[in-house]
């Protein structure tokens, strides 16, 4: 998968959470204060696991806070 | 069989209840499957079929008309069987009828409607009922009153305002804004369940409209043309509407027309001018409709008579079914030969999963799939009323066919009656029944009849749901309905399957009525367990509009029980802010945070002590010390503990500073309790760092708002640091580092799951799991038999032999529950009338009164009690 389409894979999952339209999303814009809590948060790694076929920890999103930092964290991890 | 190209999801719907059949031919009342198995139709197209499949005088009507060349469409010309249906109409219809518009459907007619009124009014706003269907296009839709075939839709229905069928009052107050063009009203609400109005009300609410220069309009789609034993139910009200609507049988079961009658009243120009469509005014389908009209009318209307005597005899065996079974049939509604029959929510003593099939509409369904299969009879649901099973044969069934319907209904009812609903749904599917004279070996659980004559303190609802799979479908779950084992994998299958078609719904829905719980003086509550059939998994994936669509359907499920207390069980509380999102003036709320954690800190210290090292002694941690459950117990441990250390989640940026939170209002209070002079736990380590009685005032100075209580902490590990002493508290959030340190552990996180390696314990650890699901791992007792494990979440009711069904939440053993359940009940039956429990940072004092509370009416920490879940 190229980075294009995984950064279009989490604004998808991240727009479906919180009921807004990909293409608005802030990218650079921390998920908290996009909205997402804790809860949200370990769902977007069990979407993220499901899309991609991989294992996440659970807190990745906590990690990597962004659309666009979680999707080069993810990128590297199915492109090692 | 091949998935449906027309409609996917409702095939799949049907098949979940056994109803998925190719039906290949058609003849009379009955219809014949793929499998040629013969079905007696008690549906007939929900009143469209009037006459049975292939009526011999509708055949002849068609074949005629096909040898005539007569002519099918030539509008705008005249086309004269049109024109002589019309005419035959509206001299039949009640009310002074003077013209129609001919139309290929109910909705269409409804369509029609809507614009000759607005246009004959100058009025925009549109009347229906809540209850009221009157089809599904953009207009009609708006008419319909449930929402929910609007709302996936984008439909504004600004201009259409609904009242509660039955309701003159609440028409009057609408009508007298002058502003409604209309009031479309149903004689008998066909989706709704049949549902007929009180006496005078249609008469009343005609007369209202004439007073408001409102137009009157009756939907006699479905009631009209000889279904309730009359040609036009409204003549038999004795009404005269304005405008009258037909579709459905007046295509004679053969063909798609529909007719919209009106008088002067409503008749304008800019409608005849603007309102057309091409197949509106078609000759082939005038000639089947007059037909239809020849046949209900022949010799006098002899089919309107034996259609009232067949409905007579239907009705009189249905109401014997509702006497002899008063707790499987809730009554009966109707007229003539549409026929609502109302069953009652199954009871979840067995399974949880059958009570909230009654919700979600899947009741009749199941009914539906057993009657079908076992008895040949086809019968269906109606469309906006769950739990009602509609009974609306062609005109021409006969009283032997009735009798096999009302058999059929018989041996269900026995079915439900025994507690055996599953058989319904194994039968539906071929299973074989079970020899005459079986005897269940458990009898089904018998209502709490209990002698005990207490008082009833209260009412509450808890809110929950599956943990697992297992929670639906799982053996122990299982059990009570001795399955044989195919049958068994047959229910968890269906259990799976109907679990995750029902899911996307997000409906809640009462899963247990618990009539009596009792403290230990025998005063008791009353209480019910709201479930949805979602597990965390799904509650994680929610979209924030879905998680409060969600939260409103429990809370809706809630609010028709008229309780006292709501409390939240398990994810319930984490999607609303810790209830912070549910909490509303209709009843109190609490998340049972409180007892929960007071409770795992009394498993914990108890534990210590039995092991022979008290708490006080023992080096302590917290994980998920900043959740609402950790922080509370943290503060209370604080005052137990001279050595606690507060871990949270690296990855969470904030664990840090809210730790710090936490760990200033432990060291505030122990501050409080020096002042007092009644140091105990981090006070006594804490006395030696701020010896005099100036330096604890000017700390307490910083203030108990977040800032003051960094501040708080911070000047405390600088005061430690200068004495070179280690602090009393510490914060931190490398889990691996402190696990093998720590002698006693509370853990609180909602993990989702187990995360704690038992090999690094400590040796002869006590530890105390709050969490659900548990955050240890399943194998450490086997693997540390030197670990102690306590369950911190549970608790022993006052009544040790009460289940919550046999379910019993998650299959728990007799007499023991979830605290955040216990909770609810304390604060019920203590008569408290405010939340509890509530956000982020409840107050400890609270907690510490919520524990007394339940002590004192026989709750105990049931802590060792359930080792053997954790995992
Ligand atoms: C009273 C009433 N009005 C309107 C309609 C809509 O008719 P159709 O399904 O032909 O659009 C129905 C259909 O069930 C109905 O019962």
């Amino acid at each position: 998968m190229s980075l294009d389409d995984i950064i279009d894979m989490v604004s998808q999952a991240v727009a479906a959470v919180l009921d807004t339209d990909p293409q608005s999303l802030d990218r650079e814009r921390p998920f908290h204060e996009l909205g997402i809590d804790s809860v949200l948060a370990v769902g977007l790694s069990a979407e993220f696991e499901d899309t991609l076929g991989v294992v996440l920890d659970p807190e990745i999103a906590f990690e990597h806070d962004t659309v666009n930092k979680v999707s080069h964290y993810l990128h590297t991890l199915v492109n090692p | 069989m091949s998935t449906s190209i027309l409609n996917q999801t409702r095939q799949e719907l049907l098949g979940f209840f056994g109803l998925d059949e190719t039906i290949t031919q058609a003849s009379g009342t009955r219809l014949t499957t793929a499998s040629g198995r013969q079905l007696i139709d008690f549906a007939a197209q929900f009143g469209a079929v009037p006459f049975g499949y292939q009526p011999a005088s509708i055949i002849s009507a068609a074949k005629q008309f096909l040898d005539s060349e007569q002519p099918t469409f030539v509008q705008p010309l005249v086309n004269p069987i049109a024109e002589t249906l019309a005419q035959r109409l509206i001299e039949l219809a009640p009310g002074d009828m003077t013209r129609a518009t001919l139309t290929t459907s109910g909705a269409e007619t409804v369509e029609a409607a809507i614009k000759l009124v607005r246009a004959a009014t100058n009025r925009t706003l549109i009347l229906g009922t809540d209850s009221g269907f009157h089809g599904k296009t953009q207009g009609a839709v708006g008419v319909t009153g449930d929402p929910q075939y609007r709302e996936p839709f984008h439909v504004d229905a600004s201009d259409f305002a609904h009242v509660p069928y039955g309701d003159l009052p609440a028409l009057a107050a609408k009508l007298e804004t002058r502003q409604i063009a209309a009031f479309f009203v149903e004689t008998v609400q066909g989706e709704a369940g049949m549902r007929t109005p009180p006496a005078q009300y249609l008469l009343k609410a005609q007369e209202l409209c004439r007073q408001y220069g409102t137009l009157f309009v009756v939907d006699e789609i479905q009631t009209g043309l000889g279904r309730t034993g009359s040609l036009f139910s409204a003549t038999a009200e004795g009404l005269s509407p304005d405008v009258l609507l037909l579709a459905k049988a007046l295509g004679g079961g053969l063909v798609p027309i529909g007719a919209c009658l009106y008088g002067e009243r409503a008749w304008n120009r800019d409608f005849d001018r603007f309102h057309s469509s091409t197949f509106g005014i078609n000759g082939f389908s005038a000639a089947i409709a007059t037909a239809v009209l020849d046949q209900l009318t022949a010799d006098n209307g002899r089919m309107l008579t034996a259609v009232a005597d067949l409905g007579a005899y239907l009705r009189n065996a249905l109401e014997r079914l509702v006497e002899r079974y008063p707790n499987v049939f809730r009554g009966v509604d109707g007229r003539g030969l549409m026929q609502g029959l109302s069953l009652r929510n199954w009871p979840g003593d067995r399974l949880y999963t059958f009570s909230l099939a009654s919700s979600l509409g899947a009741l009749v369904p199941i009914v539906c799939g057993y009657l079908k299969a076992r008895h040949g009879v086809h019968c269906l649901p109606a469309l906006n009323a769950g739990n009602v099973l509609r009974i609306q044969p062609s005109l021409i069934v006969t009283r032997a066919e009735i009798d096999i319907l009302i058999e059929g209904l018989t041996t269900a009812a026995e079915l439900i009656d025994h507690g055996r609903q599953h058989r319904l749904i194994l039968e539906a599917n071929d299973f074989p029944p079970q020899a005459p004279g079986f005897r269940p070996s458990m009898p089904p659980p018998a209502p709490a009849t209990s002698k005990r004559r207490g008082r009833c303190l209260g009412r509450f609802a808890f809110l929950l749901h599956p943990t697992s799979e297992d929670g639906v479908n799982g053996d122990s779950i299982l059990a009570p309905l001795e399955l044989a084992e195919e049958e068994k994998d047959f229910m968890q299958k269906w259990l799976r399957r109907f679990t995750e078609w029902a899911k996307p719904n997000l409906e809640a829905g009462v899963t247990y009525h618990a009539r009596k719980v009792f403290n230990a003086d025998g005063d008791y509550v009353e209480g019910w367990l709201i479930g949805s059939l979602l597990q965390p998994k799904d509650f994680m994936r929610l979209s924030l509009a879905k998680r409060k669509k969600l939260l409103q359907n429990y809370v809706n499920a809630a609010s028709e029980l008229n309780i006292d207390f709501l409390g939240l069980g398990a994810y319930t509380s984490v999607i609303s802010n810790a209830g912070v999102d549910i909490v509303n003036d209709a009843f109190h709320t609490t998340t049972g945070n409180s007892l929960t954690a007071m409770v795992g800190v009394e498993g914990l210290t108890s534990a210590c002590l039995e092991r022979g090292k008290p708490l006080a002694k023992r080096q302590t941690g917290v994980i998920g010390a900043y959740g609402s459950v950790g922080r509370l117990a943290s503060l209370r441990l604080g005052k137990l503990c001279e050595r606690l250390v507060l871990l949270g989640n690296a990855a969470n940026r904030n664990a840090m500073q809210q730790l710090s939170w936490v760990a200033g209002e432990i060291y505030r209070n122990a501050l409080l309790s020096l002042q007092a002079q009644e140091p105990s736990g981090i006070a006594k380590p804490l006395s030696a760092l701020v010896p005099n009685r100036e330096q604890i005032e000017q700390l307490l100075s910083l203030g108990e708002d977040e800032e003051g209580l960094t501040k708080l902490f911070q000047a405390i590990e600088a005061l430690a640091a200068e004495a070179n002493r280690p602090p009393p508290l510490t914060i931190a959030s490398e889990l691996e580092s402190w696990l093998p340190r720590l002698e006693a552990i509370l853990s609180a996180t909602s993990n989702g799951s187990a995360f704690i390696d038992p090999s690094s314990l400590h040796p002869s650890a006590v530890i105390c799991d709050c969490a659900q699901p548990p955050d240890i791992q399943r194998h450490t007792v086997t693997q540390r038999p030197d670990i102690r494990v306590v369950e911190g979440g549970l608790v022993n009711l006052p009544d040790s032999g009460y289940r919550f069904g046999h379910q019993n939440l998650d299959d728990m053993p007799d007499g023991v529950t979830y605290s955040c359940l216990a909770e609810t009940i304390v604060l019920t039956m203590t008569g408290k009338r405010r939340d509890y429990s509530i956000g982020k940072r409840p107050p400890l004092a609270d907690a510490e009164e919520v524990l007394r509370h339940a002590l004192a009416l026989g709750f105990k920490p049931a802590g060792a009690q359930r080792i053997k879940r954790a995992g």
